[in-house]
């Protein structure tokens, strides 16, 4: 049975790891960072370029290629993608999925000329929603957005985006919802199940964790087919194996981690 | 003694990873640029992901499947992973009708009848034919991204089932060739664990 995935994310700057993780060696080595989560049971990892600029993409690869090298999980990887020039570049490098989001709002069809190019498996579309007095709306949010001054609300609902997406040809949705983020009580159940159930293609969801139970609750059947987490795994509040024990308890499907011998 | 392994990259795919799984299991990794690299390989392993007409069209240009099909007949054992799995089937629906190298009597069509689609994350491998590429691993699991996947789990190929929606054939198994549907260079230990087991798939000078 297909299991449902936990997925750290690790944010870059310039290739080395941005985020504050607890009790590595070198905080800043993205591979000991990579490496530390894969002993916990992490089912793929999610490296996110937070700190876009003209050489950061460069240093991403590069930072992509070493861990593909030296960590045997897949990767995925996202932030400020804008051309089939740096998707290339991203799975030359070693990443499985690339993560596009803002390019995809503003030029729908470069959506279905990535997925032609690379294949559907291997492009993930982000889409950036709010709980807004309109519904679920569609926001473009991305570092390179904000660098712009282009961060903001896009005359589109979340639903209808969403469908038009699956229809281009995305392999998977991953669904950050601003409003959970905002909240903090967990993953946004509402606006990932809708998803869920209108579309075939899987969805990550993305914002708003901070205990064991958001996990069993998001991943619950209907719901999403993948979580990410960041912070709350960084500082040592959640730890992966504890949030799989507590799946299988729920009887969801995981994966064991054959190296956990703890 | 360390085994020697030779690989071939079918579209846009790092060489990374499976360079890196193989050497953390003590292989020797050889790249393959000619026919000539084939033809002397002690194994061949054919891997990647993509688009099967961009890949067949690229191994039928640079002459390496009739290579591949030579190396196949003198016994050389090959792992097909992913694409490259699909690769040695007789064809593929994905993007038009396409004859692939035709190991293995099947044709990849897209993934249909499942809960959701591509076929993306961790699943388990049921051993249905035990196979030695899935000695020690009945039932583990490993790491699947395709949208095209092979139907026929009553073929005599059919070596490994998955169960997604319905039953399809994740390992083939045909003398020295082998095909995993999923990416055992991306399946943590359990993945090294299978790449080891072909390793240890003796060669035709017994190697």
């Amino acid at each position: 049975m297909l299991a449902k995935k936990i997925i750290p994310r690790i944010d870059l700057d310039h290739g080395k790891c941005a985020s504050v993780i607890s009790h590595l060696n070198d905080p800043s080595d993205v591979v000991e960072a990579a490496s530390h989560y894969m002993q916990q049971g992490a089912d793929e990892l999610y490296l996110f370029d937070a700190f876009p600029s003209s050489a950061s993409h460069k240093l991403t690869c590069e930072a992509i290629s070493r861990v593909a090298e030296n960590v045997n999980l897949p990767i995925m990887v996202g932030g400020a993608v804008l051309t089939q020039e740096q998707i290339a570049d991203l799975l030359d490098s070693g990443a499985d999925k690339v993560v596009i989001g803002s390019i995809a709002v503003r030029r729908p069809s470069f959506i279905s000329m990535a997925c032609r190019a690379f294949s559907s498996p291997r492009i993930c579309v982000r889409i950036d929603t709010d709980r807004t007095n309109w519904g679920y709306r569609v926001f473009t949010g991305g570092p390179t957005d904000i660098l712009a001054g282009q961060d903001r609300m896009v005359d589109l609902d979340l639903l209808d985006w969403a469908r038009r997406v699956e229809e281009l040809g995305a392999g998977e949705i991953l669904l950050h919802s601003r409003h959970s983020v905002r909240l903090g009580g967990g993953y946004d159940i509402y606006a990932t199940g809708l998803l869920a159930q209108a579309l075939n293609i899987p969805i990550i969801a993305e914002g708003g964790e901070g205990q064991d139970l958001d996990f069993s609750a998001i991943l619950a059947p209907g719901v999403a087919d993948s979580a990410i987490t960041a912070d709350a795994l960084h500082s040592k509040a959640l730890d992966i194996a504890m949030i799989k024990q507590q799946m299988i308890a729920f009887k969801l499907p995981v994966r064991l981690n054959t190296v956990l011998t703890k | 003694m360390s085994k020697s392994v030779s690989i071939i990259a079918c579209g846009p795919t790092n060489r990374l990873a499976m360079q890196g799984a193989l050497k953390r299991i003590g292989c020797d990794v050889h790249q393959i640029t000619g026919a000539s690299d084939i033809l002397s390989a002690k194994r061949i392993i054919l891997y990647g992901n993509g688009l099967f007409p961009d890949a067949i069209s690229r191994l039928n240009r640079d002459g390496l499947s009739d290579a591949i099909v030579r190396a196949i007949t003198k016994g050389t054992p090959i792992l097909g992973i992913n694409l490259g799995m699909q690769l040695l089937f007789s064809g593929s629906d994905q993007g038009g009708r396409h004859t692939g190298l035709a190991v293995f009597a099947d044709r990849l069509v897209q993934i249909s009848n499942a809960p959701r689609f591509p076929h993306m994350g961790w699943n388990t491998v049921q051993n249905v034919s035990n196979c030695p590429l899935l000695a020690g691993l009945d039932m583990h699991s490993f790491y699947f991204m395709h949208d095209y996947w092979a139907t026929d789990v009553t073929a005599a190929h059919n070596a490994g089932i998955t169960e997604f929606g319905m039953d399809f054939c994740a390992v083939a198994h045909r003398d020295n060739v082998f095909g995993v549907q999923f990416c055992p260079e991306k399946s943590g230990e359990d993945g090294l664990k299978l790449l080891s087991n072909f390793m240890d798939i003796p060669n035709a000078k017994g190697e």
